[in-house]
């Protein structure tokens, strides 16, 4: 495991980390790894993967996961609770910053 | 809310000194419930928990509270639904007066991860209350309140009990809805309850369960299964059921790996095999039978199960991108930006903690293309043979199978509570110091942890963990311990609750 390496999974995980942040995240990140690889020891040979089991297949087979239904919310309308949560806006927008500069 | 009087002093004393809560009230509203919405509560459950107050650790919703999951991040964030948890408990009359602090996102074993405060034990301030659900325990063990919900993902509900000296159950995965629950690692982690007495945490076990629609993994209790409530009419059917020991030698060969890569984190210390064996000689005092077992695969327990917790993290913390939440309310407005990834960029550079960081880190490098058969397909089979391993002493979850005991008891972490200073514990060796919790998780089993004793004026707990959907078994077990030997209070603490 190298910086580049950690710096190649910042950018997949959308983490934006400075070359000090790094650095710094790097033996706590190697030392994981090496405690991770103390599976490879095991015997696993014919072992399906947990969550794989008969019965989770067959569900999926049959095209659904439950039957239940849930019901509509209705003692209010929820639509101003979810735009009370925006950090800025317009009456009933949502504003965020323009992604263009204002020269373009 | 009618609070008894001297209560309110008696609890911001208790509440300068351990930093339990993130926010406290004491005007939650008149007195409330049973409503219909609460379905059928049993009468001894409902006495229990009607009229008094609880708490509620912040990364389960309650509307009109803040919900910060311990992170910058979501510091604003106001959730406008409350869980199916806790609009359960409110509607068994149940009162939430506060949410409690944790580790960031629930990522930690100290509290020391939150963003916000340190929560300190109330046996020794200069200790630590355990994590992530930290601020339950410290303020159930301090008298606060008489009861609290907490998560639980690897052992955050019963290693802070433990920590604490309070009774913490993280149910069986599926028995309790996780709708309105901020997700960590969806498969591995439930809502449970933290108590001050076994019969109380019952009553909230009892409250809280239950199938929900809006949690497609939550199920109904299988027909076979034990009642939660003894059905004899003289009471508690706890006495003579059969109970494993991962006892020294048991537990030697996950030891032996672990010590080389984990400098001997998981070991447990002198007091609390104790502690253990205290318990065990007192279990068996009070009519139990306790055989010694071994569970194959537990070396391998605690690097499968952080590969499989920091993948589903990496999956589920991406919705923090400042559009959806952690917008531009925290750290100022961003006035104009060159394309929607800087704002993705900036809200998690500045609004995730370094543990929470790592972890993702952790996480999205196991599932890069590669290396996913290497980590985390190879992790999802180690859990698979975990729990066959359990199901095998404990008995399947539909109820086909004999169980070979009723029980198995453990250690809860290898050591009593540490101390603040980082080089009590340091960060990996608290990961490491896993081991004895984290089994509940990936097998998807109840466990109980309750305080055996007292060592050095810190408490140890002890757990039971047990068959799919036989928590009653657990509390019934734990009962016949806590009638003999009640649990032990933190100098200090006054009973508000009975």
């Amino acid at each position: 495991m190298d910086l580049t390496e950690l710096r190649e999974t910042a950018r997949l995980a959308r983490l934006s980390m400075d070359e000090d942040e790094l650095r710094m995240a790097l033996p706590a990140f190697e030392q994981m790894l090496s405690f991770f690889a103390v599976m490879r020891e095991a015997d696993v040979f014919g072992i399906l993967p947990d969550g794989e089991t008969a019965e989770t297949r067959s569900s999926l087979r049959a095209g659904c996961f439950r039957t239940d239904t849930v019901s509509a919310p209705t003692e209010q309308d929820t639509a101003e609770t979810f735009l009370a949560q925006a950090g800025e806006r317009a009456d009933r927008f949502i504003t965020v910053p323009n992604v263009l500069p204002e020269s373009v | 809310m009618i609070l008894p009087e001297g209560f309110i002093q008696y609890a911001q004393e208790w509440e300068a000194k351990i930093n339990a809560f993130i926010e406290l009230h004491f005007d939650a509203g008149g007195e409330r419930g049973p409503t219909a919405q609460c379905g059928n509560i049993h009468p001894k459950a409902l006495k229990l928990i009607r009229g008094f107050p609880c708490a509620v650790k912040d990364n389960i919703a309650v509307q009109n509270m803040r919900m910060t999951c311990g992170s910058k991040l979501l510091e604003q964030f106001r959730p406008p639904y409350s869980a199916a948890v806790t609009a359960k408990l409110e509607a068994a009359g149940g009162m939430v007066i506060g949410k409690t602090n944790l580790d960031e996102f629930g990522m930690g074993s100290s509290t020391a991860n939150s963003a916000f405060k340190i929560t300190r034990n109330p046996w020794d301030l200069s200790r630590s209350a355990g994590g992530s659900s930290g601020g339950s325990a410290a303020a159930v063990a301090a008298g606060i309140v008489p009861y609290a919900l907490g998560t639980d993902t690897g052992g955050s509900i019963r290693q802070p009990a433990a920590f604490c000296g309070i009774a913490g159950l993280k149910p069986t995965y599926g028995a309790v809805s996780r709708f309105g629950l901020a997700a960590y690692a969806s498969s591995l982690e439930t809502a449970g309850v933290l108590a001050d007495t076994i019969d109380r945490c019952r009553a909230v076990f009892s409250v809280i369960r239950g199938r929900d629609p809006r949690d497609q993994t939550s199920r109904d209790v299988p027909a076979a299964a034990p009642p939660l409530y003894p059905m004899a009419a003289d009471g508690n059917t706890g006495a003579g059921k059969k109970i494993g020991v991962l006892s020294a030698p048991a537990l030697a060969p996950a030891l032996a790996v672990n010590s080389i890569s984990a400098n001997n984190a998981a070991v447990p210390e002198a007091e609390v095999m104790r502690g253990l064996q205290l318990a065990r000689e007192r279990l068996a005092a009070l009519g139990h039978t306790l055989v010694d077992i071994e569970i194959p695969g537990l070396r391998y327990a605690v690097p499968a199960y952080y590969t499989i917790a920091c993948a589903e993290a990496a999956s589920n913390l991406a919705r923090y991108d400042g559009v959806r939440y952690g917008g531009n309310r925290y750290g100022g407005r961003i006035e104009a930006v060159e394309n929607v990834h800087t704002i993705v960029d900036e809200t998690r550079r500045a609004g995730l903690g370094p543990e929470v960081k790592l972890r993702i880190l952790l996480g999205a490098f196991v599932l890069r293309s590669g290396f996913q058969e290497r980590y985390y397909l190879r992790a999802q089979k180690i859990r698979a043979g975990i729990r066959a391993a359990f199901e095998t002493v404990l008995g399947d979850s539909e109820y086909r199978r004999q169980a070979q005991c009723d029980a198995i008891l453990m250690p809860v972490f290898p050591v009593r509570a540490f101390t603040m200073d980082q080089a009590a514990l340091s960060p990996f060796a608290q990961k490491a110091a896993d081991l004895y919790t984290c089994c509940a998780n990936l097998a998807g089993l109840p466990a109980l942890a309750f305080p055996a004793s007292v060592e050095g004026g810190i408490p140890i707990g002890v757990q039971l963990m047990g068959r799919a959907f036989a928590e009653g078994t657990l509390f019934d077990i734990a009962e016949t311990y806590e009638r003999q030997f009640p649990f032990p209070r933190p100098r200090g603490y006054q009973s508000w609750w009975s």
